[in-house]
Formats: C-alpha cells, sequence, structure tokens
C-alpha cells in the first residue's frame, strides 16, 4: 500500500513534469476539465502539490553601528522578531524595524595627551626637515636668532674708533660668550696693529655686555690734522709733535648686539697710551733779531729742535663702534 | 629711585669730565739755538779782564708761556730746567781760548737785572775757565745740578745776557749759543 502511494505520488510527479514540458501548469480551469475520476478503480486525483515556502532564516538584526571614532556607548538595536515556524500559509513577513541609529551617549573622555611641540627648527642648513608647522615658524625664527646662537667661528671685523683708528681683521670666536680678533689698520697717520680679547658673560636676546682688552700699535708716522683734532694736541705744540707714534691698551665695557652671523658692537672705556712724539725739523723760535718766516728755518734763525725723543702718556677715554660677520664652520 | 634722564645726565657728565685726557709729556732734550750771536770787538787797548755783552730775548710763545700766563696755570709744567749749554764759534774767532769767565743770565722783564716783582733773575751759567786748559772751538757747560727756569715762565719772552771776559778779540765775533733744556708737563 505504501509502495503503491509512492508509485502513485511518482505517476502524479511525472505527469506534472510532462505538463511542465508541454506547456507549462495548466491553468486551474483546465485541470477541472480533467476527466473525473472513475470511482472504481482508484481514481487518482492529481492534486497539484504546492510546497510549504521554506521558511526564510530570520534577519539578522542589523549590527551595532561601528564605534564612531571618538569612543561611545552604543545601545545595541533590538533584535530582529524571528520568525515563527514556516506556516502553510503564506504571512507576508514583516521586514524587521530599521535599526534606529543608536542614540550616542557622549561619555566624557579624557583628551588625549597633547603631543609634545615639535622642536623649533633654526633656518639653518643643518636644522632637519621641517614639518609644514615647523616650516612655517621657520620663516620667522631667523628675524629672532640671536647672535650667539650663530656657530660660525671665524669672522672679518671692522671697526673705527679711538686710539685705533679704522681697522679691519679676523675674529676667532671659540665659544658665544668670548672672542680673540687681529686687526690691521691706520690711525690716518700711519699702519697699525691690534690683538685683543672680548668676554660676553650674557646674552639678552639679541644684545649683551661685553668687556674688552686690547693692546695695539701704530707706527710713527706723520701727525697730522686728524690726530691733533682726536687727541686734542694744545695749540702752542703743533708745530712740534711734527711725527707720532704710540702703544695703546685699552680697556672697554660695551654692549654686542646683533642677528645671526652679524654682530655689531660699541665699546666704551679707558685707554693708555704710550706715545714717541720726534721733531725732525727744526721749529723756529723768535727772537729780537730773527723774526720767524713762513718755511723752512734758516740757519741764521732760532731754532728749536727734538734731540731726544718726547715721551707722551695719555690717560683717556676711548670708545669704538664696528661690526663682525661670522663665517666658517658648520 | 633713578630716573632714567637724571641717570643719563650723570652719565653725560661723567664722560664729559672723564674725555679730557690726563697727558703727560716728558722731553728730556730739548734743545734751542740762538745763532750768530754777535760780540763788538774789544778795544786795541784793552787787556786782560774786558768784559763785553751780548743781550738776546726769545719768545715762549711756542713753548706754551703765552697761553699760560700766570704763574698760577703753570701749575701743569711740573719741569722746565737749563741741563747744558753749549758755545760754538761762528766768525771773527777760530776759539774759546781768550775767555777767562762767562756768564748767562735770564730775566723776563729786561735785559740782565730786572724781572718782574717777586721773580728773580737767573744766573744760568758762571763759568770760569781752567787755568791751563786749552779750549777748542765747541765749548760744552753741563749744568749739574740743572737750573730751573719754571720761575721765569709764563711771559712773552725770555730775556738773556750773555757777558764774556777775558782777553777779548780785537775784531767782531760771533758764536752761537745752544740751550739744553729738559720738560716735563702734565695737562
Amino acid at each position: 500500500m505504501r509502495r503503491c502511494r509512492r508509485t502513485r505520488h511518482l505517476a502524479g510527479a511525472v505527469l506534472g513534469l510532462t505538463v511542465l514540458g508541454t506547456g507549462g501548469l495548466a491553468p486551474a480551469d483546465e485541470a477541472s476539465q480533467l476527466p473525473a475520476p472513475s470511482p472504481v478503480s482508484a481514481p487518482v486525483v492529481y492534486t497539484p502539490i504546492l510546497r510549504a515556502p521554506a521558511a526564510r532564516p530570520a534577519v539578522p538584526a542589523p549590527a551595532p553601528a561601528p564605534p564612531a571614532a571618538r569612543p561611545a556607548v552604543y545601545t545595541p538595536a533590538p533584535a530582529a522578531p524571528t520568525e515563527p515556524p514556516a506556516p502553510v500559509v503564506y504571512t507576508p513577513i514583516t521586514p524587521p524595524p530599521a535599526a534606529r541609529p543608536a542614540p550616542v551617549v557622549y561619555a566624557p573622555v579624557p583628551p588625549a595627551p597633547a603631543p609634545p611641540p615639535a622642536p623649533i627648527a633654526l633656518a639653518s642648513p643643518a636644522a632637519p626637515e621641517a614639518t609644514t608647522d615647523d616650516a612655517a615658524i621657520a620663516e620667522i625664527v631667523p628675524l629672532a636668532a640671536p647672535a650667539h646662537a650663530s656657530r660660525h667661528p671665524f669672522g672679518l671685523t671692522t671697526d673705527v674708533g679711538l686710539p685705533d683708528g679704522a681697522n679691519l681683521g679676523l675674529v676667532l670666536r671659540p665659544a658665544a660668550w668670548g672672542r680673540l680678533h687681529g686687526t690691521v689698520g691706520t690711525n690716518s697717520a700711519s699702519l697699525g696693529f691690534r690683538g685683543g680679547a672680548t668676554v660676553i658673560p650674557y646674552w639678552f636676546w639679541h644684545f649683551g655686555p661685553s668687556v674688552t682688552f686690547e693692546a695695539g700699535y701704530c707706527r710713527v708716522g706723520n701727525v697730522n690734522s686728524v690726530l691733533r683734532t682726536f687727541f686734542q694736541v694744545p695749540s702752542w705744540m703743533k708745530d712740534y709733535a711734527q711725527q707720532a707714534g704710540y702703544t695703546y691698551y685699552n680697556a672697554h665695557l660695551g654692549i654686542e648686539f646683533g642677528r645671526g652671523n652679524i654682530t655689531g658692537f660699541i665699546h666704551g672705556g679707558g685707554s693708555y697710551v704710550d706715545g714717541t712724539v720726534r721733531t725732525p725739523n727744526a721749529v723756529c723760535i723768535q727772537t729780537s733779531s730773527t723774526p720767524c718766516s713762513v718755511g723752512p728755518v734758516s740757519p741764521d734763525q732760532a731754532q728749536l729742535v727734538l734731540r731726544q725723543d718726547a715721551k707722551v702718556r695719555v690717560y683717556t677715554m676711548s670708545a669704538k663702534a664696528g661690526i663682525i660677520v661670522y663665517f666658517g664652520g658648520p | 629711585m633713578i630716573r632714567p634722564r637724571h641717570a643719563l645726565i650723570a652719565l653725560a657728565g661723567a664722560l664729559a669730565s672723564g674725555c679730557t685726557p690726563s697727558v703727560e709729556i716728558d722731553a728730556p732734550d730739548i734743545e734751542i739755538t740762538q745763532p750768530n750771536l754777535q760780540f763788538a770787538a774789544a778795544p786795541s787797548s784793552a787787556g786782560p779782564g774786558t768784559s763785553v755783552t751780548a743781550p738776546f730775548k726769545f719768545t715762549t710763545n711756542k713753548l706754551g708761556a703765552t697761553n699760560n700766563p700766570d704763574a698760577g696755570s703753570l701749575k701743569n709744567i711740573e719741569r722746565l730746567q737749563v741741563t747744558g749749554v753749549v758755545l760754538k764759534v761762528n766768525t771773527g774767532i777760530d776759539d774759546f781760548s781768550f775767555l777767562d769767565h762767562l756768564t748767562v743770565v735770564a730775566a723776563n722783564t729786561a735785559y740782565t737785572t730786572e724781572s718782574s716783582p717777586g721773580l728773580p733773575v737767573i744766573k744760568v751759567i758762571d763759568y770760569e775757565a781752567p787755568y791751563g786748559v786749552a779750549i777748542g772751538p765747541v765749548l760744552q757747560l753741563p749744568l749739574n745740578p740743572p737750573v730751573d727756569m719754571l720761575p721765569l715762565w709764563g711771559r712773552t719772552w725770555l730775556y738773556l745776557t750773555v757777558t764774556a771776559t777775558g782777553n777779548l778779540p780785537k775784531v767782531a765775533w760771533s758764536m752761537d749759543v745752544v740751550f739744553s733744556l729738559s720738560l716735563k708737563l702734565t695737562q
């Protein structure tokens, strides 16, 4: 009997496939026009088998929204209702309610510690590659770079002052707090040389106080109006001070100021000058019989000569201003 | 609290006072030469012991005295001394062998004997020729100790009178007189 039902079902399935192969499913009214089964011979009723639709898997609830950039507490969305076991009757599946955006609860999250500021790069060739922000800063840095930040150990200097005259020389700066210098120059009458040391104990931004000690020498040369003016030679001595040379020692306080590799300075203080005055040409002395005339002194005129160089020692205020341009080094 | 303005004024004052240099000049050997000092010929009847004088003066203008007309300002001159006198024959004579005695006297107002009230007449040279010693054409008379001329400084002129005594030449003659000075001054 069970075998017979299986056969019937098989036959029905074959028939169904045949119908499908010949034209598809027959409409219901056509099926109803099939000959009625004979009640005698176990009529086979072809009942279209209606398969119950497979139960659809439950739609998984949407995953909770990924955490935002900032940590937040998310309330999980309600799980979609699971479908009941597959009923025969097609029940429209109610789509799960759309997951509402989870309310974001902003918990007070302590801000992450700010990264330390990038080191300010100096605008020097050795400076590391700067970021965008650093580059912006670097454009300003040269304006604020103090002079002592420059690491150039050598320099060219020029200055003008008393009793030094005008000088040009070299500077050696082993450290930011001090430098040595040697110069060659002129006092407008002769060639001179000078050496010295400057100590700058502190730098306040672009400025620094300084102490300078120097020694120099100006060879004997013809004294001119420049020297007479600056050394305040009395008028009555003018004729006698025909040639002069001197050794000098300066002790100066000063101010250094500068930016980058350029430093200016103003020094002032005291100087000791040990000089020599010569009178190679006789000076006319007016007498009752021989008045002086313009020009060389004749043998018939009373005259004065210095048989031995006069020694002149001067303690005087002195000052100097100059500039240094540093170069070289790393 | 010191105001910047006051501090600046004080600094300027200090600098102004300090800007006057302290000068010390030491000229140990200055020579002033009076060339061709003329002496008249002695009378033919003159014998030994005859004297003749020759005055001259020179200005101290170029020695700083004119700019210091009063003695008070001479404090800057620390030393003005005659350290020696040299006589050199010029014309009319070959040497100084005729000299027995020579004097050089300085004054500040007139020859030989007068000076301003309170100022001395300074005998610069008082030379006695040594007996039996030949004297050449150059007579060097070092002064030891040096003669201080500072009391006479400060006037425009310095008057000097040279008096020679001896068996004088019967012709006019002349000599050069060289004064060696030592000067030290501060300013």
